[in-house]
């Protein structure tokens, strides 16, 4: 009962002193909106990163030469075709695998150029990474073997270089300063289906030739990586743990490979936008602790407007503890206002944003137990003050106030 | 119900000591109506924050309806003073922003009365102080003479052993004094203990009993002849 009637007078006082009130909220609100924005675009881009992964990234594994300073990776410990086609072997584990050499070049077409990091891989590669040909093929044996002069273009420089994706069989210039070769479009290659990935790739567009000519181009026969699939339903890290000791068993070297895994890189990744989200949010939180003074200052205000009434109070027979839950109740009220019109607000921008970027939209449960727990904790940890104070007061001396 | 023992007050007020109260002695019987004058400084506020139990004594004995007010922890004096004691003040002191209705219900909320029996009991109350027809007026919407017995509906509410007055008449006008001065006139005949702290000897008059503080001290206590009042009464009205 006692309790309504706090609420009733908590709620009259703060609506007796709007405008006040709304000022005073400003900080909690800023702060609040800020941490659920920055909160919901990390989960926004975690949720995209992830849903890429689970379309392309499952069972690929990467494997490369370490960098070690007492034994630096020299041309000979790079791959060769047997350690291929041994890897290829290993049936039970790998479903896939193919070398990866890759140099920018530049492409022209008429008089049109570009920048392009070309891949020379083999007729395995779209199982090892994620290709996805929306006109033509992509690399056959019978390409890599022939060391054909193919190539498959992405969407992105197709369009750039012809206007659209229809620039099958079309012939371009590809140079890498000391080579240059004219290479037949075969197949295009789909953008990511990740607003993420494409916007942190800017101008950056790729393409794939066959390895052979690579490595021709570069009078190499050797490959600095090779990407696998593993076989379905396997540890990924296990497979590559395999693979790895098959290596270094072949070429009696340790520690001299490394291999990581798209799981690695994802975890990565989203530990890297967790972190970057965790940190922002901290910033923001430092508003958080300014609305928090900005409260504790309003009520102190309000105790000091109001001592003749918790004399009033006192003098009828309030105890303390109920003059001290009254303002602690109308500081929590206080802030949670804040902390909902900060969650509404912030929900609305980050929808805004979020759609404006095509994320998934996740307005997580966390952001929403985080206002509510925020802003209470704000306005209990602020509000205890001020209401000790005015729970403290000496009745004879508040009813003198004038 | 109130009885008084050797009473000592005193303010330390830096290096020097303010004897507020020296020896004070009193009792008030059940049903009383009675006054405390003086001039400022003479100690009846202090009495009155000690009988109130908003202060306590320094030093002697002090009981309220059979009870040994000692020195309580604040929080049972809150209790005694919702229980026991009903406030009037001079300047009203009503909750503002707050409809008479629910300062009246405010001593009762505090004792943890239900709210149904709340509301009827605080409007039985302002029934009786002749304000049924105003009880969602805030104290802004009511006259000084109107505030004040919204004031003392709310001090009788809880049916408390006394009602304290301190200078409950100083903000009114002759017309709402007397107003007042009937209510509590009423009040003490249905058997309510009145104690009224003022400074004017109009008002001391109309109680049965005034008591004079000079320095600390009751210098008189006069029981006034029933007769004198009906006479003066009669003054008033003719």
């Amino acid at each position: 009962m006692l309790l309504i009637e706090t609420l009733r007078v908590a709620l009259q006082s703060i609506w007796a002193n709007k405008m006040r009130s709304s000022l005073t909220v400003l900080g909690l609100v800023i702060g609040i909106l800020s941490v659920v924005v920055i909160t919901t675009l990390g989960n926004a881009a975690q949720a995209d990163m992830t849903s890429v992964f689970d379309a392309y990234g499952k069972g690929k594994l990467s494997v490369g030469l370490r960098h070690n300073n007492d034994r630096p990776a020299v041309y000979r410990d790079y791959f060769s075709d047997e350690d291929i086609t041994a890897v290829g072997r290993m049936e039970t584990d790998v479903f896939a695998v193919s070398p990866e050499l890759s140099r920018w070049m530049t492409m022209s077409h008429g008089n049109k150029q570009m920048s392009i990091d070309m891949y020379g891989v083999n007729q395995n590669y779209h199982e090892v990474e994620t290709v996805d040909i929306i006109r033509g093929r992509f690399l056959t044996e019978e390409d890599v073997l022939g060391r054909r002069n193919v190539m498959v273009i992405d969407e992105k420089a197709a369009r750039y270089l012809f206007g659209s994706t229809d620039c099958i069989g079309e012939i371009v210039t590809l140079t890498t300063g000391w080579h240059t070769v004219e290479l037949m479009i075969i197949g295009v290659d789909k953008l990511l289906d990740s607003a993420i990935l494409n916007m942190a790739m800017g101008n950056y567009a790729y393409g794939y030739m066959p390895i052979t000519l690579a490595t021709r181009m570069d009078s190499i026969d050797r490959y600095p990586m090779l990407l696998l699939q593993a076989q379905e339903g396997l540890e990924t890290n296990i497979v590559g743990e395999r693979v790895l000791s098959l290596l270094e068993r072949r070429n009696k070297e340790r520690d001299m490979y490394r291999v990581y895994s798209h799981e690695d890189d994802l975890s990565q990744v989203n530990e890297g936008i967790g972190f970057l989200t965790l940190t922002v949010s901290g910033i923001a939180g430092i508003s958080l602790l300014v609305g928090g003074i900005g409260i504790m200052n309003i009520m102190l205000v309000s105790v000091t407007e109001r001592t003749r009434e918790i004399g009033i109070r006192k003098a009828i027979g309030a105890k303390p503890s109920v003059i001290l839950l009254q303002f602690l109740v109308e500081a929590v009220i206080l802030s949670l206002f804040g902390g909902i019109l900060g969650l509404s607000i912030g929900g609305l921008i980050s929808f805004g944003i979020v759609g404006a970027l095509g994320l998934p939209f996740v307005i997580s449960k966390g952001a929403i137990i985080m206002a509510f727990v925020f802003s209470t904790t704000v306005g209990i940890v602020f509000g205890v003050y001020p209401a000790n104070k005015a729970s403290k007061l000496d009745p004879i001396e508040a009813l003198r106030y004038e | 119900m109130i009885s008084v023992k050797d009473l000592n007050k005193v303010y330390e007020n830096g290096s020097i000591a303010v004897h507020a109260l020296k020896s004070v002695n009193l009792e008030v019987k059940e049903g009383e109506f009675m006054a405390i004058t003086g001039p400022s400084g003479s100690g009846k506020s202090t009495f009155m924050n000690v009988i109130g139990c908003l202060d306590g004594a320094t030093s002697g004995i002090y009981i309220l309806d059979d009870e040994k007010i000692e020195d309580l922890p604040d929080n049972e004096l809150a209790e005694i003073r919702n229980r026991k004691i009903g406030f009037v003040f001079q300047s009203f002191n009503l909750i503002p922003r707050t409809s008479a209705l629910k300062n009246v219900e405010l001593p009762m909320m505090y004792a943890g009365i239900s709210g149904r029996v709340r509301k009827q009991k605080a409007l039985e109350a302002l029934e009786k102080v002749g304000l049924g027809d105003r009880v969602e007026h805030k104290p802004n919407e009511l006259s000084g003479g109107q505030k004040q017995r919204v004031a003392i509906a709310r001090a009788l509410v809880n049916n408390p052993a006394i009602i304290l007055a301190d200078e409950p008449t100083g903000n009114l006008d002759s017309k709402s004094t007397q107003e007042v001065m009937d209510l509590f006139k009423k009040l003490n005949e249905e058997g309510v203990t009145i104690l009224i702290v003022t400074h004017e000897q109009e008002i001391a008059e109309q109680t049965n009993r005034i008591i004079s503080f000079l320095d600390g001290e009751i210098i008189m206590d006069k029981i006034i002849e029933k007769e004198k009042l009906e006479k003066k009464d009669q003054s008033i009205e003719a």
